[in-house]
């Protein structure tokens, strides 16, 4: 699809961030502060005003979105959880290591284990749910529907498969995972399709995942190779003196395979985000992204440096760096009459992450 | 209708996407919208201002709506704004907000303070009730398990039954002379820090170590478990772990976590749990001494065990060896066990000829081959 026939079907619409770092910092930094003299319990409210503020600055077609989610409804949320899921957990494990022995104990434990796995794909699913009814466009929200047990299910199944195909599957679990997502998710009351649009099926996520794959582990045996011959390696044995300059030559060798690795990675992450974005489609609006290589390899460097000298405060403004560029490299093709979208009439959860939260796997967005 | 001037500006009904053009009147304490022919009256109390938006299109714009009402948004533009400005103040200063967050966030620190006072007065409190209100049966079912788990860790030592059955009719008399009320189940791990524990309910632990340390002076290997019987007398096990349930569960609670960082924390904390208070500590002094001189037994032969293990974790005190390898510093004994310096002069001043030694030669050769081809 080229822009002229974009244009006779009717306007590109911008999706754009314009957040700036000066407020993510501060915010990052007076949570991180208010965290310690809180036990934490500030997070959620930390959390909350970083998307107000990350919500706003995102317009899509010049109109921004509106975060509307509450510090308290995280904080509801996250007790729901502990006292329903986690104390119970925690106290069948000890419990178990009470009464019985080694076998009986594993016996207990590992399936409670194989049931947090589960709860991991759960909680992912309830988080987003949660995400999008507290996000607005033009005064309507966005829902989620679907089941959240089906989608922990498959996170679980296909986590299973993709560990034992050593990684193959996993390009292709997180597509459908992501199917299973979005072909439920609504603008008001207009659905989300996800289509394998010959735009996305044109990304190569396979042969991104096997460069990345076969690459990083050539690179890192001819590292070994380099290392092996170089002697640096019987310097790390049981000699009580290790060459200095050896050590250093240790540490310095390894940048150029963290960078090759880096480079291999980031280029599979592009192409995977390109392939779910360009199957995305809501009404006749079609999702677009041009997000590249050096963006994600830039990102990631730039942003890790950025949290290393804020001593960790700045992981908010590092998130919304990465945010702004998926937001200004996307893009959606094609017309919607705004007129005929109705208010979504899905209902809302009243509190949200709980879960998330009790399994630390929360994101901030 | 008053007779001030209306402006133009944009809504979104909450009902539909659409945009569309309204009239607004800034009135003393509302703002009243003309939509269509139909009006909405908005009071400055229930409104809240969205963040301002960044983008430079529409940066000047504000865009208001109402507390808990669906979607609904006006959007005003800079003269409107500017209007809006004077008549409600407390819309654009932020002093609502920060009073807000001020009494929440003191709120959330005095929750903190509770919570810290829970911990560190209110846990190690209770422990000792709740240790007390435990059924000894359940406390040695405890132990037992305990001592399994450990042991898939920490293995014992192989061929080591000769040597617990030569060493468990001593031990046996020493909790019985002792009153410790449980029955000792004894058993050697193979770990080269020497150390000994008592786990709930009887069951203690020595390590290759501590018996390698010490294979010249039984006395002294008797006197640390009349130690170890101290903690398992004062149901010092059973306490520790009381309390590291409590601290854990509450942590949890607060921070969150996801239980499997929890159960990390736990099982590591069975080792851990063998780190007793200083009170704990002496209190154990005490009773060994008294179940050593029940026992015929001289109590100096604890202060001979603490110099030992002192001279292993710190050495170049009193002698000449090379700088400890990592592991020694880090599983010294003396880590869990301060003030050791004084600790030998209280067992010293208790120092009394003894009658007999509980162990014969031929025993303790047995004894000290225990874990002799496993030793790490």
């Amino acid at each position: 699809m080229n822009e002229d026939t974009v244009a006779g079907q009717g306007e590109q619409m911008k999706v754009a961030n314009t957040s700036s770092i000066g407020p993510m910092l501060w915010i990052g930094f007076y949570t991180v502060l208010l965290n310690l003299v809180t036990l934490t319990i500030f997070r959620f409210w930390g959390r909350t005003h970083f998307r107000r503020r990350l919500w706003s600055d995102t317009s899509v077609g010049g109109e921004p979105l509106a975060y509307t989610g509450r510090g308290v409804e995280l904080f509801i949320g996250f007790f729901i959880a502990i006292f329903t899921l986690m104390i119970p957990f925690v106290g069948a494990v000890l419990a178990a290591q009470i009464l019985f022995g080694p076998a009986g104990a594993a016996f207990v434990i590992v399936p409670l284990y194989l049931a947090l796995f589960v709860l991991i794909g759960v909680a992912i699913f309830l988080a987003r749910r949660y995400h999008l009814s507290r996000t607005q466009l033009r005064g309507i929200r966005f829902a989620q529907t679907g089941s959240a047990w089906g989608y922990g299910f498959a996170t679980f199944g296909y986590g299973i498969l993709s560990g034992i195909t050593l990684g193959w599957f996993g390009p292709a679990a997180r597509i459908r995972l992501s199917r299973k997502m979005w072909s439920k998710a609504y603008f008001g009351n207009l659905p989300f399709q996800f289509e394998d649009t010959p735009e996305a099926l044109a990304e190569p996520v396979y042969k991104s995942f096997a460069v990345a794959w076969v690459g990083s582990v050539v690179a890192y045996f001819v590292w070994i190779g380099i290392i092996a011959s170089s002697g640096v390696a019987e310097g790390l044995g049981d000699s009580p003196a290790i060459d200095p300059k050896m050590i250093a030559f240790f540490y310095l060798s390894a940048i150029p395979l963290g960078l090759l690795i880096g480079i291999f990675i980031s280029w599979h992450e592009a192409v995977m985000i390109r392939r779910i974005v360009k199957s995305l489609r809501v009404g006749d609006l079609r999702a677009t992204s041009r997000i590249g290589m050096w963006d994600i390899l830039e990102l990631s460097i730039t942003n890790t440096l950025l949290i290393i000298f804020t001593l960790g405060f700045g992981y908010m403004a590092a998130q919304m760096r990465l945010w702004k560029r998926l937001a200004n490299r996307m893009a959606l093709d094609g017309a919607i009459d705004f007129d005929a979208i109705r208010q979504s009439e899905i209902e809302a959860p009243r509190q949200g992450e709980g879960l998330a939260d009790g399994l630390d796997i929360i994101s901030n967005f | 209708m008053s007779a001030t001037e209306g402006y133009p500006a944009q809504f979104f009904d909450g009902q539909t996407a659409a945009k569309q053009d309204v009239t607004v009147w800034i009135e003393a304490d509302a703002i009243v919208i003309e939509i269509g022919r139909s009006r909405e009256v908005w009071t400055y109390k229930e409104i809240i201002r969205l963040p301002q938006t960044g983008n430079p299109q529409t940066g000047d714009d504000i865009r208001i709506r109402r507390r808990r009402h669906k979607g609904a948004t006006l959007i005003l533009s800079a003269p409107a704004a500017a209007k809006l400005r004077l008549a409600a103040p407390e819309l654009f200063d932020g002093l609502r907000e920060r009073r807000r967050m001020a009494t929440l966030i003191t709120g959330m620190v005095a929750g903190a303070g509770l919570v810290g006072a829970a911990l560190f007065i209110g846990v190690p409190a209770a422990s000792g009730p709740l240790a007390a209100a435990t059924p000894k049966s359940f406390e040695m079912r405890m132990g037992e398990n305990f001592a399994a788990q450990i042991t898939t860790i920490f293995r014992p030592c192989k061929g080591a039954d000769p040597a617990i059955a030569s060493l468990q009719p001593v031990l046996n008399q020493l909790a019985e002379t002792g009153d410790v009320g449980y029955p000792i189940a004894f058993q050697f791990v193979r770990m080269s820090a020497p150390n000994a524990f008592a786990l709930p309910g009887g069951q203690v632990i020595a390590t290759s170590g501590l018996l390698k340390l010490l294979e010249d002076d039984p006395d002294a290997f008797v006197a640390v478990l009349a130690h170890e019987l101290g903690h398992v007398k004062a149901r010092d096990g059973l306490k520790a772990f009381y309390h590291n349930a409590g601290l854990g569960a509450i942590l949890e609670i607060i921070t969150g976590g996801s239980g499997v960082a929890q159960q990390v924390v736990m099982l590591g904390g069975q080792m851990r749990q063998m780190r007793y208070n200083r009170r704990q500590e002496s209190e154990a002094d005490a009773t060994a001494a008294d179940l050593l001189i029940k026992a015929g037994l001289d109590p100096a032969a604890l202060a001979r065990a603490f110099i030992a293990i002192q001279g292993f974790s710190s050495p170049g005190v009193d002698d000449n060896q090379a700088e400890p390898t990592l592991d020694k510093k880090v599983l010294g004994w003396l880590s869990s066990h301060p003030d050791t310096s004084a600790r030998i002069e209280i067992a010293r001043e208790k120092a009394r000829p003894a009658s007999a030694s509980p162990i014969s030669d031929e025993d303790w050769a047995v004894i000290t081959s225990a874990c002799k081809g496993s030793n790490d």
